[in-house]
């Protein structure tokens, strides 16, 4: 059953990943549709690290406190990235809930790169 | 009770046990001497049996600062809460004896181990919990607090006896164990750090003011009391399993934790503990 | 018609910095740049670096990477400085040095502003 989960992130992960909206220098329009395409892609992405035990702390996990986002009443809130993107986006702040997001997604590519890479690590000595 | 009528019936609550299986398969050994034999070139003159100490071990200044709290250790009121917890027996009659046998101080050295009927590793806490709900108890959390204490308690029962965990000769044992070596020396989080950075490569250099402990002793001494944990607690509770630390670690190097004794943990508990086979329990210690 | 946000104005100051590196400081106030850098690289939850390496007058440092002093004269090419602060695993692949920059953890303005800072120690 883990198995096929690892494959369909793979595959999902590809599809978002291949449909996704241009982010570069945030060319995207921050819309509310645009956010949740970007969410989607971000958990693809997290949906992908944690398929090879690859996930960082402070993408989603539900505990992270390193984003700090203010809201427009003044409240600042602390949590992850994907947290602050929600956040930010019940605000109607969709730049920065997309940014936010974005960086998710930076951080679920870069977790599984690291854990595939790691894959045969071993003693040097 | 009649003898024979308890053992039967300890017999039908036990928690899992080392099922008897050919041969051993000896990696774990050869991997613990392996990284002995770094530790001694690393740290002439230091004893791999004082590693069990930690970084204490290689400073004599701190050693005896060490030594004088461990006279009067911070964690002995929550361990004789443990020992109570233990002794209590459960709203069914029974007790952690009729799961753990009669003797406490035979309980702690038979954990972690391999369950060929499970097909998993079993950790100290999980067959405490088991027992626990197997009489119909309320499961403790797997991180501190009574968890803790009731693992206080074992492991001072378990002082100075030797660590030995076994990997049998089981193709799923020993892949549980590689799957635990591998996470110890792969590079995770957004700081791109392995235990093994830390812990072997590094271990005794130092971190701002902080000795980082070498791999080989640290898993003699849990449940650990730490500092840190005491000072955000309100009543100095600084107890806390192997796996709250585990846990922390990860934190640390901003890899997302696992959960406590999953079996991303237990894995790693069987390769880590085993990277101290031939050493003394010494648990609970305190630690900075 | 772009609206000049201070968010606007951030984004181009970024732009500024990052492209500032590469016209050898004329274009902005380097004693500026080099005291972000400081305040970064102090910063134990930026960069941390005294926790591993000897710096300036800092108290209890760490021992793990080598002391940083004499940098102009180990790192002539001062990119390649900067490098090893975005990615320590190029020239080592088993460094235990973040990869602040290919990781993330620092911003391109912050790490060029630790360069600036790192390059006059």
């Amino acid at each position: 059953m883990k198995h096929l989960a690892k494959i369909a992130a793979g595959v999902s992960a590809a599809l978002l990943l291949s449909s996704s909206v241009a982010f570069a220098g945030g060319k995207a329009a921050p819309t509310k549709e645009n956010f949740e395409k970007a969410l989607a892609q971000a958990n693809a992405a997290l949906d992908r690290a944690a398929s090879v035990e690859g996930e960082w702390r402070d993408s989603r996990w539900k505990k992270s406190t390193f984003v700090k986002y203010k809201t427009k009443d003044g409240k600042t809130h602390k949590s992850s990235f994907l947290g602050a993107a929600e956040i930010a986006a019940a605000d109607g702040d969709y730049a920065s809930a997309m940014k936010f997001a974005e960086t998710a997604t930076f951080q679920g590519n870069m977790g599984y790169e690291q854990a595939v890479g790691q894959k045969n690590i071993g003693p040097r000595f | 009770m009649h003898k024979i009528v308890k053992s039967l019936l300890a017999a039908s609550v036990a928690v899992s046990t080392s099922v008897a299986v050919a041969g051993n398969s000896d990696i774990n050994n050869k991997d613990a001497m392996a990284m002995q034999e770094y530790f001694k070139n690393k740290l002439p003159g230091v004893e791999m049996s004082s590693l069990i100490h930690g970084a204490y071990a290689l400073d004599e200044s701190r050693f005896d600062q060490f030594m004088n709290i461990e006279e009067f250790p911070p964690y002995e009121d929550f361990v004789a809460k443990g020992e109570e917890f233990y002794n209590t027996p459960f709203k069914n009659g029974k007790s952690f004896a009729d799961c753990f046998g009669d003797d406490p101080s035979a309980v702690k050295a038979k954990y972690p181990h391999w369950d060929s009927k499970k097909e998993s590793v079993v950790t100290l806490e999980e067959d405490i919990n088991k027992c626990l709900t197997d009489n119909g108890e309320k499961a403790l959390g797997w991180k501190k607090g009574m968890m803790a204490y009731v693992s206080g308690y074992l492991a001072t029962e378990a002082r100075g006896q030797t660590i030995n965990v076994v990997v049998p000769d089981d193709p799923k044992a020993i892949a549980a164990y590689e799957d635990g070596k591998k996470h110890f020396y792969q590079k995770r989080g957004q700081l791109n750090l392995s235990c093994a950075d830390c812990h072997v490569y590094y271990g005794s250099s130092y971190v701002r003011s902080e000795v980082l402990s070498p791999a080989t002793g640290q898993a003699s001494h849990f449940p650990v009391y730490r500092q840190k944990w005491a000072n955000g607690s309100p009543n100095e509770d600084g107890l806390g399993t192997l796996h709250r630390r585990y846990g922390g670690c990860n934190k640390q190097v901003r890899a997302k934790p696992f959960k406590a004794q999953s079996e991303e943990y237990k894995n790693l508990e069987f390769f880590h503990t085993s990277m101290s086979n031939g050493l003394e329990y010494n648990g609970p210690a305190y630690r900075k | 018609m772009i609206k000049t946000t201070p968010r606007f104005a951030r984004v181009i100051s970024a732009l500024v910095i990052s492209t500032g590196m590469l016209s050898a400081g004329t274009a902005f106030a380097n004693d500026d740049l080099i005291a972000k850098g400081k305040e970064v690289a102090w910063d134990r939850k930026k960069g941390n670096c005294l926790g591993c390496h000897m710096m300036g007058d800092g108290a209890q440092p760490g021992n793990i990477g080598p002391a940083l002093v004499a940098m102009k004269y180990r790192y002539p090419d001062k990119a390649k400085l900067r490098e090893q602060i975005y990615d320590s695993t190029k020239a080592n692949p088993n460094s235990i040095m973040p990869p602040f920059g290919k990781h993330g953890a620092l911003s391109d303005a912050e790490i060029d502003a630790i360069t600036e800072y790192v390059y006059t120690l």
